[in-house]
């Protein structure tokens, strides 16, 4: 049987020197899955929502069973949406420019699973996976159009190939080329991602009150301009966040803020408006957990995002009841959690844990996808 | 065959299928339970059937810790909107294979519930010969599909293998019930095999040419789906202890008058005695519960058979009178070994069965017809093939049932080994016996009825001497005579008795089952069969008296 890098060094003639495949995913359960939101651009004082009023919030005042939620008969969520990879370092190269620079190979997979409102079970709705090879390229790396060759020749493989291409506008001394090829990597799984956004959106299955939830953030950044619409009934759920925006008048760190406000269960911020990338965000915290059963200050609160699309979104904001409603199916989420098996169990949202496990079952063995290579 | 899959088989790294066993997960709303034969494909287009042994549930929760604090901190009201994934797992034993194929199956393989046709398949029903299968019952899996389950004879009553031993809680078992629908069975379809069964309580075996007024329409459609008759016991004959008392017709026994009195005047029922002319050979029996490890009876009894001082004696009250002279002191006897403190003790055991005149121990045979007495022995020697002899014991005293019990497996084992002079001896004798732990106690390493026991289990399936025995619990029975029998049935049993080593054998899962094993379920263990099987069989079919 063939292997990859035998076809790469085949292919492109490039002098390889494997490596018995080292696991480079970071299961660092602390690294905030906002990581690419950049303090500087936060502007302090933006609100996203209109008619805020006296802060903290807390969503299930008038409610009737207090810190519940909604169960999942009112609860807007119905669909919830991880994507995951297993990343190696599988070679090094050197290439005719003189760099040696490393080869990254990984499995990648999307899943959306969807919820049954009368008995609450989960069920895969779409799973798409791919295997990626991750390969320098641009001026410093492989000549592109040997990529393309090597492209064309591992798609036609009985389990085929994707080639991502890293460092096609240069490698700066300042970044590693591996984090570069694993961002090339993360973008491939977010291709997949997108791609059961676009086909939710296509078949009409979302809708304000069927929603769809992501694992982090909703920056789909490879969403062309004109198919943001995609993210319309999405909301975006982060287990883990920064803690040194500023989102508030007085410049506190939103860390800062979240600890001395968000004490109960069904507090919340206001909404805070963020932009990027010509996009902007509707962004809130919420406490989900009393803070007494956590062991750290900040365990139970999750960061909400949603993207604000129409133009009186993006003028006055996401409405009150908007928030508060998401928040309260939020809120009914917790129930139940993977205690005792990740350090984030007070802030896991536990069907996006199962897509997860869900994923993780589909992988290939280590052995068998190194085997490959 | 039909495919309903009920779930997959699944293969870990820390639990691999293997050639034996295999685990797979059940679809969630499907209901199985152990005992029941399920189907995987294997390899080479053939078909690995297994046996449900073990039923698990679990959770994606590592601790119970976990649950509570997903119950939002021990909140009992909670409703989870995304109940928490868990599973049940099911662990299965290989049965067999369609293509011999020992494979284990792989990750993913569907499973799916053996129909009619598989379960024959999967137990090698069909591999018993026609003419060799004996119902054992109906094996029912929890999809509904009923199977009829046979013995194979040669198994069952040798030459193969021989012996069957029922265990179980009085009454929840059903374990009489049990073996006298094996017995009819044997009755219809073995030629040449007589039974001799011992009645030892109430008049549980005493109506057994008599059809069962409560048998239903269905009851019957059971037994003919076994392709057996429903009907009562054939040529059954009774023996009760003779009594002196005239108005029990000289019967002592608890059957009903108006049955036995039928009985007793068409000619189906004798009342047995032992005279002391006939019988004194067997005094050994007598004494077989009493403990006597310096062989002090045994002694004694030696003495009264051969020694010249009881050579005159000619009645059980002459025995008394001349045992009674020998416990003076300063007798000269031909034993000097044997104290007058042990005969004072074989006395005082003696006077307690024979000091009453009148019962059982006769001087000699009375010729009045309306006393109808018999030698027990001699009419068992007499015993033609399709007979059922019923003796009734439950009335007499422990030692006397075992004189009586090792009376008759004496008489069937002499009788097959030769010593008569009929030619038309039937060529397998079934002995039934319930509270087989009386006769040879665990307790008790040997004894006369040990001995003829072993003699039987040990040596009588090529004889064609078999014993059919039950009892409450199986750990108090002797070892060897247990642990020569053939063919097992287990009925519900407590707890403690599931723990000893007797059940050491028997996977934890289904030992455990056997003690939530509901009235008329059977476990039984037989040799052509590579698992245990539960199975139900059809009401009794003569009258049980309440």
């Amino acid at each position: 049987m063939p292997r990859v890098l035998d076809e790469v060094r085949a292919t492109t003639g490039v002098r390889l020197y494997p490596i018995r495949g080292v696991c480079v995913d970071s299961d660092d359960p602390h690294v905030p899955q906002d990581v690419r939101v950049d303090p500087s651009k936060v502007k302090a004082g933006m609100l996203a929502e209109r008619d805020a009023g006296p802060f903290p919030v807390n969503v299930t005042v008038g409610e009737s069973d207090p810190g519940r939620g909604y169960d999942r008969g009112r609860s807007l969520f119905e669909y919830f949406l991880d994507g995951t990879r297993r990343t190696f370092l599988v070679a090094e190269l050197a290439s005719s420019s003189q760099r040696y620079l490393p080869v990254l190979a990984g499995q990648i997979s999307a899943a959306v699973v969807s919820r049954s409102r009368d008995t609450g079970r989960v069920h895969v709705f779409r799973h798409s996976a791919a295997n990626v090879v991750a390969l320098p390229g641009g001026g410093k790396g492989i000549n592109q159009g040997d990529l393309d060759d090597l492209q064309e020749k591992l798609r036609r493989w009985s389990r085929p190939f994707e080639v991502v291409v890293y460092g096609d506008r240069g490698i700066p001394d300042s970044k590693q080329p591996s984090d570069l090829a694993i961002a090339k990597i993360n973008e491939a799984m977010q291709t997949l991602e997108i791609g059961a956004l676009e086909d939710l959106t296509n078949r009409n299955l979302t809708s304000a009150s069927t929603m769809l939830v992501v694992d982090g953030s909703v920056q789909f950044t490879r969403i062309p301009i004109e198919n943001r619409g995609w993210l319309r009934n999405v909301i975006g759920v982060s287990k883990t966040f920064r803690t040194n925006l500023v989102f508030t008048r007085d410049k506190r760190e939103i860390g800062a803020v979240l600890v001395e406000t968000l004490r109960n269960v069904g507090d919340r911020t206001h909404a805070f408006r963020y932009e990027f990338r010509n996009n902007a965000y509707a962004v809130w915290y919420l406490r989900i957990r009393d803070r007494r059963h956590t062991d750290k200050p900040l365990s139970g609160i999750v960061k909400l995002e949603r993207l604000l699309l129409t133009q009186d979104e993006l003028e006055f904001g996401l409405t009150t009841d908007v928030i508060n409603n998401v928040s309260l199916s939020t809120l009914g989420e917790r129930y139940v959690t993977p205690f005792g098996k990740d350090d984030r169990w007070p802030n896991h949202l536990y069907p996006i844990y199962l897509a997860e496990r869900y994923q993780r079952s589909q992988l290939m063995g280590e052995a068998q996808f190194l085997r490959l290579l | 065959m039909s495919r309903r899959v009920i779930g997959k088989v699944s293969a870990t790294e820390s639990s691999p299928t293997t050639s034996d066993s295999f685990v797979f997960w059940l679809k969630d709303d499907e209901i199985v339970a152990p005992f029941d034969i399920v189907a995987a494909d294997n390899m080479s287009e053939s078909i690995t059937y297994g046996q449900i042994t073990d039923l698990a549930y679990a959770s994606d929760s590592p601790s119970h810790i976990g649950n509570y604090v997903s119950s939002d901190f021990g909140r009992t009201d909670e409703v989870a909107n995304t109940p928490r994934l868990g599973t049940t797992y099911v662990t299965a034993e290989v049965l067999t294979n369609s293509g011999d194929v020992y494979m284990p199956l792989r990750e993913g393989k569907a499973v799916y519930v053996a129909d009619e046709e598989g379960v024959r398949q999967a137990l090698g029903l069909e591999r018993i010969r026609e003419e060799d299968r004996v119902p054992a019952g109906f094996l029912t899996l929890s999809n509904g599909v009923s199977v009829e389950v046979s013995f194979d004879r040669r198994f069952l009553i040798g030459p193969e293998g021989a012996h069957l031993n029922v265990s179980g809680i009085s009454g929840l078992a059903a374990k009489t019930s049990y073996i006298t629908f094996v017995l009819r069975a044997l009755q219809q379809r073995c030629d040449n095999t007589a039974v001799v069964i011992l009645n030892v309580k109430g008049q549980d075996l005493l109506h057994l040419h008599e059809a069962n007024p409560d048998q239903t329409a269905n009851d019957k459609a059971d037994w003919r789906r076994c392709g057996l008759d429903p009907g009562p016991f054939e040529n059954v004959t009774y023996f009760y202890p003779f009594t002196a008392r005239a108005e029990w017709k000289y019967a002592n026994t608890a059957c009903s008058a108006e049955t036995r009195d039928g009985l007793l005047a068409a000619g189906r029922a004798n009342n047995f005695v032992y005279t002391f002319e006939e019988d004194k050979g067997k005094l050994d029996l007598l004494f077989s519960n009493v403990d006597d490890p310096n062989l002090t009876i045994d002694s004694i009894i030696d003495e009264i058979e051969t020694g010249s001082q009881f050579s005159s004696i000619a009645t059980w009250d002459d025995l008394l009178a001349a045992v009674r002279q020998r416990m003076q002191k300063g007798q000269v006897t031909e034993n000097q070994a044997i104290q007058a403190v042990s005969w004072r003790k074989f006395y005082r055991l003696l006077k307690l069965h024979m000091g009453e005149r009148g019962g059982l121990y006769q001087g000699t045979r009375s010729q009045a017809p309306e006393k109808r007495q018999v030698s027990l022995s001699t009419s068992v020697a007499q015993i033609q093939s399709g007979d059922v002899y019923v003796v009734d014991i439950a009335s007499l005293e422990e030692q006397e049932q075992c004189l009586v019990f090792g009376d008759i497996i004496k008489t069937v084992y002499e009788m097959k080994l030769g010593e008569t002079d009929r030619d038309d001896v039937p060529e397998r004798v079934v002995v039934f016996v319930d509270e087989l732990n009386k006769y040879a106690p665990s307790t008790m390493k040997s004894s006369p009825i040990i001995r003829d026991l072993l003699e039987i289990t040990e040596r009588g399936r090529s004889l064609g001497v078999v014993l059919f025995s039950a009892q409450q619990f199986k750990s108090a029975v002797h070892d060897r005579v247990k642990g020569n029998c053939g063919t097992h049935a287990f009925g519900r049993t407590n707890v403690t008795e599931v723990t000893k080593p007797d059940y050491r054998s028997i996977p934890k899962s289904s030992a455990n089952m056997m003690t939530r094993l509901p009235q008329g379920s059977l476990v039984i263990q037989h040799p052509p069969y590579p698992r245990l099987l539960k199975v139900s069989f059809p009401k009794p079919c003569y009258f049980q008296p309440k």
